[in-house]
């Protein structure tokens, strides 16, 4: 039976979304643009919300009696490796990064002579 | 150059063009005028990416309109692969929703696995795309007047339960694949109602849309675009109609279009490859986030469990007794574990597939299901309701087909991996049956009876 439970949670779907992550992280994109490499920075982020919105239970560890019936296992590891996840991120971002400058660098030596 | 000086070009001194559209919806014009000219305004100070657009909002459009109707379909699939004709697919009671009803076949063995795997996974990984697809039309949830005309209420109307439904969908979905039921009402039934009301939002939505993404597409060339690096990226060329995608006074880029495809793109790899290990057994640690990531143990009996032993009810003391009743027949036939030990032993690898979009395949050991029925009396059998020694749950006994009793790979199995199973893999005996869904694939099993239909 579709109860209002259901329909309060349609409702704030399109809240949560619209009123609440869109504005996030649109404000956040705002302050990040400051930075010149912004996109070094944007992407690794934008990398880390996506996976702390999706596996979002694991990480706070909410539903763990459910979880812990069905899987025989606990959430405990979770949260560690999705800051792993995210420092992999953004270490992968910044080797990007200083390589694009190095080999910049290096061309601009050479025409340079 | 800073992002928040506007660039300078060809754009129009405004493409809103709000007052004009105020005299559509017939509203007095002194009023509007100057809650439009701030609304525009407020627009113009807003809405500043210089990437926003038809064409972009199209590419985004079509990848959605190509690969959400699998995830849907699948997912129905899934509905009957539960076995509506039983009453054990839920939610049981659908009204007029109810789907053509057919058997769901035993072959090929990783129907099941397919299906349910394709509906997850894919779910998962369109979650970037929907999100990329949602940002390129925001500054039309904020658009003023709300709404123009007959036509635009509709088309507005539409965008609710497309919206709505694809949201709430891709919520209730991730909770449920996590086990995290915070949400307090049943999964089953909010995510099927959800489905179709996403569904009737989504074909409104083509209808109405499947022109206005055409000419977006054919705006601009995707091949040109993907050669397009920062430097070059210029908004895209506003059309004529009102509330247009473009940005009225545009902020100079700080990504290109190819680089806003690639990060959505980019998203949705990472999905996949943080996914991937809970169907493929051999990557199963690469799913380092996921509930289905990680084994048990490393023995041949650490593979993933759906429901343990202990949240089962199912002890030691109710296997140690344990006696296979068979029903159905001219009388009831008992078996202990060194009888069903006697009876000849088929071998089969088979996947055992979750709909929370999980599987794993094993190698399974025990009798046939055909072989039991021809035991207890039914050689024929048309169906058969398989029971767990479990308490409670909703699926503690599950109905199985004749196609399914009869198939030969359809086993009681008593052993997994050349070992006995292990309690919480459902010792002493469990079924499994090829495609059959993992949670029909009744584990503690404490009787069959068998019916000719």
């Amino acid at each position: 039976m579709i109860t209002l439970a259901m329909l309060t949670w349609f409702a704030g779907a399109i809240v949560g979304h619209d009123l609440v992550l869109f504005p996030l992280y649109a404000a956040v994109d705002r302050l990040l643009v400051r930075v010149r490499a912004v996109n070094y920075l944007r992407v690794p982020l934008a990398g880390c919300g996506l996976t702390f919105l999706l596996f979002l239970p694991g990480i706070v560890r909410q539903g763990e009696p459910t979880f812990q019936a069905a899987t025989g296992l606990d959430q405990q590891p979770y949260l560690a490796r999705w800051l792993l996840v995210c420092a992999a991120l953004f270490a992968g971002s910044a080797l990007v990064y200083l390589l694009r400058r190095v080999i910049r660098w290096s061309a601009g030596a050479a025409r340079r002579g | 150059v800073p992002a928040d000086r506007p660039l300078q070009g060809d754009q129009p001194r405004s493409v809103l063009d709000v007052t004009s559209n105020m005299r559509l919806a017939g509203l007095p014009r002194s009023l509007p005028r100057s809650l439009s000219r701030h609304a525009e305004r407020r627009a113009r100070a807003l809405w500043r990416s210089p990437l926003r657009g038809p064409w972009l909002t199209s590419v985004f459009g079509v990848t959605l309109l190509v690969a959400l109707p699998l995830v849907v379909v699948t997912g129905l699939l899934d509905y009957l692969a539960y076995g509506p004709r039983f009453g054990q697919a839920f939610p049981v009671a659908v009204g007029p929703l109810h789907l053509p009803v057919f058997d769901w076949p035993t072959r090929p063995s990783w129907l099941f696995q397919l299906t349910e795997g394709l509906h997850v996974g894919l779910g998962l990984v369109l979650v970037p795309v929907i999100l990329a697809k949602l940002w390129s039309v925001v500054p039309r949830l904020f658009g003023w007047p709300p709404v123009r005309s007959f036509g635009h209420l509709v088309e507005r109307l539409t965008v609710v339960p497309l919206v709505g439904g694809i949201l709430f969908e891709v919520v209730t979905g991730v909770l449920n694949i996590q086990y995290d039921y915070v949400f307090g009402f049943d999964f089953y039934t909010a995510h099927y109602f959800g489905a179709w009301v996403f569904l009737a939002g989504f074909i409104a939505h083509v209808l109405v849309k499947f022109p206005a993404m055409v000419r977006g597409l054919r705006s601009r060339s995707l091949r040109a675009e993907l050669r397009t690096p920062l430097s070059r990226t210029r908004p895209e060329t506003p059309p004529s109609e009102p509330d247009s995608l473009v940005a009225a006074s545009p902020a100079a880029p700080t990504i290109s279009r190819r680089g806003l495809l690639a990060m959505a793109g980019g998203g949705s790899l990472l999905v996949a490859a943080l996914s991937v290990g809970q169907t493929v057994d051999g990557l199963r640690r690469t799913a380092v986030l996921l509930p289905r990531g990680r084994t048990v143990d490393d023995g041949p009996t650490g593979f993933p469990i759906n429901r343990t032993a202990s949240a089962a009810g199912v002890g030691p003391d109710e296997v140690q007794t344990w006696r296979l009743t068979l029903t159905g027949g001219p009388s009831a036939v008992t078996l202990d574990r060194a009888a069903l030990a006697g009876l000849p032993q088929h071998t089969a690898e088979l996947p055992i597939a979750c709909v929370e979009g999980w599987s794993t395949t094993q190698t399974w050991t025990g009798v046939r299901l055909v072989e039991l029925a021809a035991l207890a009396g039914v050689p024929t059998p048309g169906s058969a309701l398989v029971r767990s020694l479990e308490r409670g749950g909703a699926f503690s006994a599950a109905w199985l087909t004749g196609e399914q009793l009869r198939d030969p790979d359809a086993l009681l199995a008593t052993h997994v991996n050349g070992v006995p199973l292990s309690l919480d893999h459902g010792f002493p005996a469990r079924v499994v049956v090829p495609a059959l869904p993992g949670v029909h694939c009744t584990k503690w099993v404490g009787s069959i009876d068998f019916r000719t239909a």
